[in-house]
């Protein structure tokens, strides 16, 4: 997740270096011409099997069906050779325990072991909020991880590796190199978007967010897709880039109820909304002119008075059988999309207190 | 251990300290205490008969074949999911344990191979090839079905990983309840300053993925069947 984040595979092969992807998520996607991931704990989500083997097909010649345990038989296979030849191994991070030194690599594949077991070096890329004190808080935040993300008491894996492997050692690599990623995070520290931070990446968010399950995650156009990616992407690039994600949430609160961790996703997502809008001045002119127009008139009691005596007379032309279905000037937006019902002639505030009066009459009789 | 280099390392926290109100560099941190611990109140009560229990009923839902034998029978049956997983090369770790439970000698008559410690080169080839790989487990959680290997010296990290089959064997005494009891060892032998294994590794069952349309696979990149054999009097 991270190498992605910092684009590491393009550096690398840019230097010449030929990178091979070991999940079988993201092997896949490595085949099929760098196809971006579209989920944080099942990339390749977005294909079908049948896909799956034309990619394998057309890339390596693979000639069986498209049933999952030949296609994954195959890229174990394919990947062995890999493991076993590679002069470097390089894996992520999920925890780094500090009162060790130790860092903990959370997997079902086998892969992280295969890649932390075989090559001679060994380099690790950990985002710098992945670190708990020690291995008491690692119980913790493993369980919250297996449970949240696959719902398994534990995943097959968990590798727990402290450095290289010692001299009475015969596997392990004898070289180990880990590197501390900052890339925009220390920027959230100490802001209202802090919590953040606590994402352990289980994707429990990105499961339940109606608007994930209907746009998927490509069309977030952030290796960090659903309510976290909405949060983070804004916060560890810029506004120019990522303004619209905030926006891609039906507030439903969904995520923040799920979050293991508890951040306030929805919230901060409001945040991020307010600041767009208020402190950058990023919304567009109409919606500005509008709003302060809205601002005026719920501000004076004369206005909001006039107002609504009138709206009911003034959108008379606009409306068929009590709804308006083309409306006018900023109400055009709303119905492009869908009807608008007309005001109703008598207004709340005349049918409350109309409504109080009868009621005394009644209790009078 | 050796010692590594760190770089950057005060530039990097002295931005840190600054973003989240100037803490100063010379003040210990404190670790807060936790007012709650749920995952101490998990099986909590339970005996080790109870635990094994526990532990059969897991490995039903991690896809690992579960026995439990006397150490007179331990032979036979490691004999029996050798044939049942088709395996004739054997690769097991350098452990005196294999000795204590008077299985070297059985496992020196098959096609076999100990981890040796000296020659990368020659264990990890023979691994690579042999069809079952076999290890003890150091502690084993009931709660999770979960072998953890503390692989250091003779125990080297292929023999769990690369054959497409695997046995743990469980000493009923290595049984605790869940992963915080391994954790808490761990964590003990840290405070007494002690070395802690290189690479500990918690194995759960087989390997698996559900990355091709969450189509569950057991068998990916590591072994493809695993068998846990709990022996009664060790």
């Amino acid at each position: 997740m991270v190498t992605e984040e910092i684009s590491m595979n393009e550096a690398l092969e840019e230097i010449g270096c030929e990178v091979i992807e070991t999940d079988l998520g993201e092997y896949i996607l490595q085949l099929d011409d760098h196809d971006p991931p579209s989920h944080i704990v099942a990339p390749a989500l977005h294909k079908n099997k049948e896909q799956i083997r034309d990619v394998f097909h057309e890339k390596l010649g693979y000639l069986k069906s498209e049933k999952p345990e030949e296609l994954a038989l195959f890229a174990r296979e394919k990947l062995r050779e890999e493991f076993l030849s590679a002069d470097l191994g390089i894996t992520g991070c999920n925890f780094a325990v500090a009162e060790s030194g130790s860092f903990a690599l959370v997997t079902n594949e086998g892969n992280a072991r295969m890649v932390s077991a075989l090559p001679k070096t060994q380099i690790t890329v950990m985002g710098m909020e992945r670190i708990v004190p020690g291995w008491e808080e690692l119980d913790i935040v493993v369980s919250l991880l297996t449970r949240a993300a696959v719902g398994q008491k534990l995943t097959s894996y968990i590798t727990a590796l402290s450095g290289p492997k010692q001299l009475d050692e015969a596997d392990g690599p004898e070289e180990f190199h880990l590197v501390i990623v900052d890339n925009g995070r220390s920027k959230i520290l100490g802001t209202e978007f802090q919590e953040a931070l606590h994402c352990i990446r289980c994707a429990a968010c990105i499961n339940v967010c109606p608007v994930y399950r209907h746009v998927g995650g490509h069309a977030y156009g952030s290796i960090y897709p659903g309510p976290i990616g909405a949060v983070l992407s804004p916060l560890l690039s810029d506004y120019d880039e990522y303004k619209e994600l905030p926006y891609a949430s039906s507030l439903c609160g969904a995520c923040t109820e799920v979050c293991p961790v508890k951040i306030p996703l929805h919230e901060q997502l409001i945040m991020h909304r307010r600041k767009i809008v208020e402190d950058e001045k990023r919304s567009s002119l109409s919606e500005r002119v509008t709003m302060r127009g809205f601002e005026q008139l719920m501000n004076s009691a004369n206005l909001y008075r006039v107002a609504t005596k009138m709206a009911p007379i003034m959108s008379t032309p606009f409306a068929k059988k009590q709804m308006i279905t083309k409306g006018p000037g900023p109400l055009r937006h709303w119905t492009h999309a869908r009807d608008f019902p007309k005001p109703e002639n008598e207004r709340f505030r005349d049918w409350f207190k109309n409504r109080v009066k009868r009621g005394e009459e009644n209790a009078k009789r | 251990m050796p010692k590594g280099n760190i770089i950057n390392r005060e530039s990097f926290l002295t931005n840190i300290r600054e973003k989240i109100g100037g803490i100063a560099a010379d003040k210990p941190v404190q670790k807060p205490s936790w007012s709650v611990s749920p995952q101490r109140n998990v099986l909590a009560g339970y005996d080790r008969e109870q635990l094994i229990t526990v532990l059969k009923e897991q490995c039903q839902n991690i896809h690992t074949d579960f026995f439990q034998t006397d150490l007179s029978q331990l032979t036979s049956t490691i004999e029996s999911v050798m044939e049942q997983y088709q395996s004739k090369t054997v690769v097991y770790s350098d452990d005196n344990r294999f000795d204590k439970a008077n299985i070297s000698n059985f496992l020196a008559q098959v096609d076999s191979f100990k981890w040796d410690r000296h020659d990368r080169d020659a264990s990890v080839e023979f691994a690579e090839r042999a069809d079952i790989g076999i290890t003890f487990s150091d502690i084993t959680l009931a709660e999770s079905g979960t072998v953890v290997l503390l692989n250091d010296k003779g125990q080297g990290r292929s023999v769990s990983l690369l054959p497409a089959n695997y046995i743990a064997i469980i000493p009923k005494s290595t049984i605790v309840k869940r992963m915080t009891q391994a954790t808490d060892y761990i964590h003990q032998q840290v405070v007494a300053g002690e070395d802690i294994a290189s690479c500990i590794n918690f194995i759960t069952g087989p390997s698996n993925s559900a990355d091709i349309e969450m189509n569950l696979v057991v068998g990916v990149h590591g072994p493809i069947k695993a068998a846990y054999i709990v022996v009664n009097d060790l």
